[in-house]
């Protein structure tokens, strides 16, 4: 079993954001491997196990992305591909799957995970792009995985608390909910053996692609923190039918 | 002054320096004493390899996510999860770091091992990192380093898994500090086959939960150490003690009622047990260096988050400027036990890189250079502990009543930060090694002290090869000074004294005490000096410059003292003028309150210690 994790680099949590002509300013920021991958890593890495599969890394980011390979590797996948692109904020996930799909077509992969969004854009579109430029199957929120004799069973969620299990076709790309396991942690000896691991680098100019992202971005600002009140002023019987209007159909109490 | 004269200081410097070549000094114990600071490096945070930089983040990320959600669980005693949480740790290779590869380890450098218990300790529970210790250090050290082959596969593999945990069992009733004056013994009995064990010993870290145990004890009168299964018949363990901090960890007393061990578990060689017992500590001192400065660390972190919230007279506490002092100096403490300790392992490992791995002598060399390094081990075991008591002091202070209510987080702080003073060798005892180790480095010449003795009193300003504008010209100016001061000091007291300075405790302790804050000058300095240009050094700045402010005021203090007590009653004045001309000379007049306030507002943008 071939198995590839798509994996980025983005901005912790507690990074300090500031903003200067729409641009994030990138020096400041502590930069960390996007959580929701590390859940796709870990069932990669499960499912290794079980199959005695391979395990590919694959990132797209500029020279500081080094790091989430590292971390990857020394957690046991085998090898990785770091496609190297400085601006990648500015591109559309169409044009991030163009890029990635061009460069692992003929890895001939079973099976390519992705967390479920990345911390910083969130868009969340990746894997499912992917599975469509390269014909695979897709499935998304994908809570459980159960592989025998390569079938592929998985568990998924649905609305309101309800799970589905289906059955997909290999090859597959499948984004993996947040929390479906318990992402290992690096062991020392795992960290040493990265050094012995190959790393496929190349620069995503080298592929040759024409992108078009389709859209601009205006603007980028930090989300306003502020809570709102309003004051409902009238006659006692006014305020009231006001204010059982906002709960019924504003706040929608049911 | 002239430019003829600079000249010709110049040169002198320069005709002394070949002579004594004093960079090649690199990697040897004490050598920060007469290295002058423009031939002196250290190895520091800023230093550690992409390898490193891994480790440290695998052990902070098992520290935050793994223990740091159960602390409260080990508030107290909790064996079950003490030792879940340990076994994890062995699988993940915390445990193996000194123990080499063919019996499960990765015998990797000491700055690693000090990485993995620094980054580990943002699990914040002081508990679990002492049981650690205790098994990393003093429990698995003598083993690596005097067990024969099949002592080592039938232990280290265990240990390094974290399948056994060790302990060390040296303190008794009547040998405390006094460590060999211990009253265990051992004799063997008539088949030859054991070795049978009188004797109790008390105090004993992971002693209740320990599989293993590396004890001490008299054959007629050879001081010999042994290694004693928990399954050794007679071996009894007491009950656990009730203690003032760190207790989820276990503390007891081991009892041998006739314990028959087997000979062949004899550790060393008849007689060898004060070098085992010793050499065993020395690792342990700078390794508490290291896990009390991360303390102090997140101390800082502990007292802001409080005080941040905290309002009185409508603002934030942060905003008063009596707080802002505590927050400048816990930020200056942090950076000095942070510096000692890294400086220390980068100068070991950097000695011990140069041995052949492959030789029969490897362990018995290094081993030598460890204990050549026990002056530095004993100043970051006193910085380190000494930096985390006052920060914890400061933090309860900066509580105000809620630090002294144990709902809240610094009262824990304080009680578990009191027994990195005592043990590991009590800061007295450490100030007697660093006492004596100067002495003793000085009259064996295992460094160049005496000539520097000699060049300083010629000399007691050299220039340095540092261009004039420096932007520390004037601390590099008051660290020389310094040495020379202390230089002089050591000179006086050896006149004075004789080999006998080592039972003159009250000029003993003054010059430990300089020799450390010396020390705290010249490492802090050269991490500073070394760095690239850019925010960090920026940043650093302040700090180095102010521990530097500190150290020189408590330096000049001790030689206030020392020196009525030294000189003839008719010299006495003449030598403190002349010192106080030298110093006043300087005119070293730093703005401490500036420099406090700057700290403080870097503080307050990173929300917790922000050098690394
Ligand atoms: C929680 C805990 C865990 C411990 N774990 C272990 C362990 O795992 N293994 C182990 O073997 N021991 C352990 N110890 C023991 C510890 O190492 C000793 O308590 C320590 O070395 C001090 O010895 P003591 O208690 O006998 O004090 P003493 O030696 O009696 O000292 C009392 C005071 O006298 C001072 N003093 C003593 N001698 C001198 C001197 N020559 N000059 C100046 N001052 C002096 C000391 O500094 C101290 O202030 C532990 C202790 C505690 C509390």
């Amino acid at each position: 079993m071939k198995i590839c994790v798509l994996m980025k680099q983005v901005a912790s949590e507690d990074s300090p954001l500031s903003i200067s002509n729409n641009i994030i300013d990138k020096a400041s920021l502590n930069l960390v491997t996007n959580e929701p991958d590390s859940y796709a890593l870990e069932e990669a890495l499960l499912i290794k196990e079980k199959t005695n599969g391979e395990v590919t890394i694959c990132t797209l980011g500029p020279e500081s992305s080094q790091q989430v390979i590292k971390d990857g590797l020394a957690k046991g996948a085998d090898k990785a591909i770091h496609i190297i692109c400085d601006n990648t904020e500015t591109m559309s996930s169409l044009d991030i799957a163009k890029i990635i799909t061009k460069k692992i077509q003929n890895e001939n992969f079973d099976l390519i995970f992705s967390g479920l969004q990345s911390n910083d854009y969130g868009f969340a579109q990746l894997g499912i792009i992917i599975s469509e430029l390269l014909d695979y199957s897709n499935a998304c929120l994908v809570m459980g995985t159960e592989i025998n004799e390569n079938k592929l069973k998985i568990k998924k969620e649905l609305e309101n608390g309800w799970f589905q299990w289906s059955e997909l076709k290999l090859p597959a790309s499948l984004s993996i909910q947040s929390g479906i396991n318990q992402p290992r942690y690096a062991t020392l000896k795992g960290i040493m053996s990265v050094k012995n691991k190959p790393v496929d680098k190349i620069d995503f100019s080298e592929l040759g692609l024409s992108l078009n992202a389709g859209y601009t971005i205006d603007e980028i600002s930090i989300p306003q923190k502020s809570k709102q009140t309003q004051m409902i002023e009238g006659e006692v019987d006014d305020i009231v039918s006001q204010l059982t209007d906002i709960l019924k159909n504003k706040i929608k109490v049911s | 002054m002239s430019q003829d004269v600079e000249i010709k200081e110049n040169k002198t410097l320069d005709e002394f320096t070949k002579l004594q070549d004093l960079s090649s000094l690199e990697g040897l114990g004490g050598s920060f004493l007469v290295c002058p600071l423009d031939q002196y490096n250290v190895f520091s945070k800023e230093n550690f390899s992409e390898e490193q930089k891994m480790f440290a983040s695998t052990a902070q990320d098992f520290a935050v996510n793994r223990i740091k959600p159960v602390n409260d669980q080990l508030k107290k005693l909790n064996k079950d999860l003490s030792l879940e949480l340990f076994k994890e740790a062995g699988d993940l290779g915390f445990l193996g770091i000194d123990i080499p590869e063919q019996y499960g380890g990765m015998e990797l450098d000491k700055t690693t091992a000090a990485i993995v218990v620094d980054y580990l300790s943002a699990c914040e529970c002081p508990s679990f990192m002492v049981t650690l210790s205790a098994h990393t250090g003093i429990g698995i050290l003598p083993i690596v380093w005097y067990g024969n082959e099949d002592q080592k596969k039938k232990y280290l593999t265990k240990f390094a898994t974290g399948e056994w945990m060790g302990c060390y069992a040296l303190t008794e009733p009547n040998a405390g500090s006094d460590a060999l004056a211990g009253e265990t013994t051992a004799y063997l009995n008539d088949e030859g086959t054991h070795y049978i064990l009188n004797g109790q010993k008390i105090y004993i870290t992971n002693g209740s939960w320990a599989e293993v145990c590396i004890t001490f004890a008299k054959v007629g009168d050879k001081y010999t150490s042994f290694i004693v299964d928990k399954t050794c018949e007679g071996f009894v363990i007491g009950a656990e003690e009730k203690k003032m901090g760190i207790k989820g960890s276990s503390t007891v007393t081991l009892y041998f009622e006739n314990c028959k061990v087997p000979v062949e578990n004899m550790l060393g060689k008849l007689g060898q047990g004060g070098a085992i017992a010793f050499n065993s500590l020395y690792a342990g001192r700078y390794k508490l260096g290291i896990t009390t400065a991360a303390g102090a660390k997140y101390t800082i972190k502990c007292a802001y988050d409080f005080a941040l919230e905290r309002k009185q007279f409508s603002r934030s506490i942060t905003e008063f400027d009596m707080l802002k002092n505590k927050f400048a100096q816990m930020v200056v403490r942090t950076f000095e036990a942070y510096t000692v300790s890294y400086a220390t392992t980068g100068s070991i490992d950097f000695s011990i890189s140069k041995l052949d791995k492959n030789s029969d002598d490897y362990y018995e060399k290094m081993q030598k250079i460890i204990e050549d390094h026990a002056i530095e081990a004993s100043i970051a075991k006193i910085v380190g502990s000494v930096s985390l008591a006052e920060n914890a002091d400061d933090g309860v202070q900066i509580f105000g009543g809620a630090g002294f209510i144990e709902e809240y987080p610094a009262a824990q702080i304080y009680r578990d930060e009191r027994i990195n003073r005592i043990f590991e060798g009590t800061n007295e005892i450490n100030k007697l090694i660093i006492g004596g180790t100067f002495l003793k480095k000085a009259i064996l010449e295992e460094l160049p002290i005496r000539d520097q003795i000699y060049h300083r009193m010629e000399d007691y300003l050299p220039a340095l090869t540092f261009s004039g504008d420096h932007e520390l010209s004037s601390e590099i100016s008051v660290i020389e000074l310094s040495r020379s001061l202390m230089l002089d000091m050591l000179h006086r007291l050896i006149l004075k004294y004789g080999q006998d300075l080592k039972n003159e405790q009250w000029a003993l302790e003054p010059l430990a005490d300089i020799v450390v804050c010396f020390s705290v000058m010249q490492m802090g300095f050269a991490r500073y000096n070394q760095l690239p240009d850019g925010e960090h050094k920026k940043r650093m700045n302040c700090v180095v410059k102010y521990s530097i402010y500190r150290n020189f005021n408590i330096l000049k203090e001790r030689i206030n003292m020392l020196v009525p007590y030294i000189c003839a009653n008719s010299e006495v004045g003449d030598v403190m003028d002349s010192i106080n001309q030298r110093i006043n000379d300087l005119k070293y007049i730093p703005d401490a309150i500036a420099l406090k306030k700057s700290i403080c507002e870097e503080l307050y943008k990173h929300g917790k210690y922000y050098l690394g």
